[in-house]
């Protein structure tokens, strides 16, 4: 749904400021926004920014709330949420009260094995074109598709990093290769990555919506053939192995090559406080691995708590001094 | 066998039981006295449970508390078994089109620990497989499926995946990675049709937009091939319209049940009894012929204490418009204890209680009613059938019951108590009930008659 209809859109906000486009969900393809003439901006929210302006209580997630107060902020054009999750799909409506900004809403369909599942993705990335065109964008070619698909700017690598180890201290001992897994991240939680090489290990895997599970395609020239949009719904439908797809067979899948060619030690599975998804899956994830896994909880603070920071260290100690097989 | 209407401890109804056998009671082969219950089927809330004391709601507690049982009945004489998750009354109408396919609702395994008061060791059975009280608890279901001592592990099991709750969603992966192959079929986020695109009417109201009709119908028809599939019989037009008819002949006689007890005072039937009885448009209790005859039943008893004037509480109880379903089935009583009564509800399925549209193709009908459900859309949609039912109803206040760690729970009870206290003017309260509330009772009393004396205290302003 458009969250704000279409004339209102247009006719409420200046389509001559509206310039960025923020999200957080990979889904949302950074091409589309582009080919119409505007920027794609993926943000990982600031904890705390406004959340405490927001009505807010007992089971809402940190990272859906945090994301409402980016939407309240005035420093995007417009801002997308997508149906991924409960909390998402319903934090769309209390943005709708709060937001500076046109907000919309796009369903992304949880199945991924019937074609009509495909066609609904294909449905509702057109519906955001239309929201984009309202907002002030072009109305792209197939030209102006393709060649945004292969700009390297709209390419979401730039959100992903694999964190540095800490500075040899002449001991000869290697970092610790780990995972982290789990859900999207706020911008504060990059800290994660220091305290993990502090003590000693490195983050050599993101599968986090926000991370390398979440990267989306690339895409080639000889890919594009005449039919560049078709080629966009299909890859981004096809690469992103997200928690909520039903089944998430594909999660696993992915998981298993990537901790096997990463040569990954042990898992720091993290989640937010109420998000049942990625929660869910953290038992699941210790029965399936034979990698020790380290369950974090991730509330709305700043940073990574103390306690969070401990445990770390101590999963760290212990995996310095054991070898576990890789998963199958 | 009439008595004045009265709600009973289940040691009174031991005597009540024989007091209507003596004046020749006839029961179907559920039927039975309530106690049974309690003994071999280990169902001890009802010692703590005030309940109706007419025939027609002993059988209504009985087809309610032998359902695991039929189904295993069921199974025994060749039937097929369909465990229907999520959808709230859908695939349960395509499923009972066919003659030798049952169809259940294993989410109703969230009342089990309730029923039990937490004996059957379901919900450690969640937490043993990460899925703790951080969760809504329908994660009942999991201990259920993994003990098989509620219910037979169905021959198809079908649930609905998208614009649903994150705590069911992620609780059905996890049974699906337990071992139990799902057909997930999909329910978009209902959206209000944009500007010049083409809008179909909802059942309930609303409309969506056609191309979301027209998807569900697609996920609708994968389910109907599966039916066929299981049932080894052709499910055409012909016999879902005809299911369509009869699951629509159900609806009525609960719209007549509401309309009878909901505008009437004295209220002529208990809120608990109300609940259930609701609650068997989901599913038909695993006997869609039963449930018919049940709340016929009900209907009739109903309105021979509407003829009489005789409620079951004193007259002018204050009304409350009741929203979601309540984990722990006493808090209905409580309600009523504090002097209130239901006058309206929407327990999360309120498409389950309006008729499906039989003036287009079976499937497009369906698609509709399932695009319908209130959990679907968004929670201002909503607010707003809430506040219409509570102007149709006449209730004086809205009673909220937050279901403990539901995701749709965060924000949708602030959304619909501000709705109705904007447009409707009316006091609105929401209270949190877990599946066992006793250590919570002197709390829930304590705001509960808060609510009630509001009502009151406007009436006499």
């Amino acid at each position: 749904m458009f969250v704000l209809e279409l004339g209102e859109a247009v006719g409420y906000f200046r389509p001559d400021i509206v310039t960025t486009v923020a999200y957080t969900c990979p889904f949302v393809p950074a091409e589309w926004i582009t080919a119409h003439g505007l920027e794609p901006r993926p943000i990982r929210p600031r904890p705390g920014h406004g959340c405490r302006q927001m009505a807010s209580g007992l089971g809402i997630c940190p990272f859906a709330q945090a994301f409402i107060a980016e939407a309240a902020s005035g420093e995007h054009g417009a801002v997308v949420f997508t149906t991924t999750c409960d909390q998402m799909r319903r934090a769309a409506e209390a943005a709708e009260l709060t937001a500076r900004c046109p907000i919309f809403l796009m369903n992304i369909p949880a199945t991924w094995q019937t074609a009509t599942a495909r066609r609904m993705f294909r449905d509702e990335v057109a519906r955001l074109g239309r929201f984009l065109t309202a907002l002030g964008g072009r109305s792209p070619s197939s030209e102006d598709l393709a060649a945004a698909m292969l700009e390297p700017k709209v390419q979401r690598e730039g959100s992903c990093r694999v964190s540095a180890a800490r500075p040899d201290g002449g001991d000869g001992v290697q970092p610790v290769r780990v995972a982290l897994v789990g859900s999207h991240r706020m911008a504060a939680s990059v800290e994660l990555e220091d305290v993990v090489a502090s003590a000693g290990g490195q983050i050599v895997l993101e599968a986090t919506p926000s991370g390398e599970l979440g990267l989306g395609p690339h895409f080639e020239r000889e890919q594009l053939g005449a039919d560049p949009f078709g080629t966009l719904v299909n890859a981004y439908f096809d690469t992103i192995p997200d928690v909520f797809r039903r089944p998430n067979t594909r999660l696993y899948e992915w998981l298993a090559l990537r901790l096997a060619e990463r040569q990954v030690r042990g898992i720091i599975f993290r989640h937010y406080l109420w998000c049942d998804l990625w929660h869910a899956e953290a038992q699941r994830l210790k029965e399936w691995s034979p990698l020790p896994v380290l369950v974090l909880e991730a509330g709305d603070e700043d940073g990574v708590s103390t306690q969070n920071a401990s445990r770390i260290q101590a999963f760290m100690e212990i995996l310095h001094g054991n070898s576990f097989p890789h998963p199958a | 066998m009439n008595a004045v209407p009265r709600k009973l401890s289940l040691d009174e109804w031991d005597e009540r039981y024989a007091e209507l056998r003596r004046a020749g009671l006839t029961e179907p082969a559920y039927g039975g006295p309530l106690r049974r219950h309690r003994v071999e089927g280990g169902d001890r809330r009802l010692d703590h449970l005030c309940l109706d004391n007419s025939a027609a709601s002993l059988r209504l507690w009985n087809l309610l508390l032998s359902e695991e049982q039929r189904l295993r009945q069921a199974r025994a004489r060749g039937f097929k078994i369909v465990g229907a998750m999520k959808d709230l009354g859908t695939v349960p109408v395509m499923a009972y089109s066919l003659p030798n396919l049952v169809a259940f609702y294993p989410d109703g395994a969230w009342w089990i620990p309730c029923l039990m008061e937490q004996s059957d060791g379901l919900l450690r059975i969640a937490d043993s497989l990460g899925i703790d009280e951080s969760f809504c608890p329908v994660r009942a279901i999991l201990g259920a499926f993994v003990t098989q001592a509620h219910f037979p592990l169905p021959d198809l099991l079908t649930c609905s995946v998208g614009a649903v709750c994150d705590d069911f969603s992620a609780i059905a992966q996890r049974l699906e990675a337990l071992g139990s192959r799902i057909l997930w079929w999909e329910m978009p986020r209902r959206r209000r049709p944009d500007p010049d695109e083409p809008a179909a009417r909802l059942p309930g109201g609303f409309a969506a937009p056609a191309s979301q009709v027209a998807l569900v119908q697609f996920e609708l028809d994968r389910v109907r091939q599966a039916l066929e599939s299981l049932a080894g019989q052709a499910l055409d037009e012909a016999r879902l319209a005809a299911g369509i008819r009869a699951a629509n002949r159900i609806r009525r006689l609960l719209a007549a049940l509401r309309r009878q007890v909901y505008a009437r005072d004295p209220c002529p039937l208990p809120a608990l009894e109300m609940l259930v009885a609701e609650m068997l448009a989901i599913h038909f209790c695993s006997d869609q012929a039963e449930t018919a005859a049940v709340l016929q039943g009900l209907l009739m008893e109903v309105q021979s204490r509407v003829a009489k004037g005789q409620g079951v509480l004193p007259a002018a109880a204050a009304r409350i418009f009741w929203v979601n379903p309540v984990a722990d089935l006493r808090i209905m009583n409580l309600l009523e204890e504090c002097g209130g009564r239901v006058c309206g509800t929407d327990y999360m399925f309120t498409h389950a209680l309006d008729e499906i549209p039989a003036d287009v193709p079976p499937l497009e009908g369906l698609a509709r009613t399932a695009l319908a459900d209130p959990m679907v859309g968004s929670a201002e949609d909503r607010a707003e059938r809430i506040c219409a039912d509570f102007r149709a109803w006449g209730a004086e206040a809205l009673l909220i019951a937050r279901i403990p760690g539901a995701s749709h729970c965060a924000r949708e009870g602030e959304v619909i108590r501000n709705c109705a206290q904007a447009r409707l003017g009316v006091p609105a309260l929401e209270i949190e009930v877990p599946s066992i509330s006793d250590a919570m009772r002197p709390s829930l009393r304590s705001r509960i008659e808060a609510l009630v004396e509001t009502v009151r205290n406007r009436r006499s302003a």
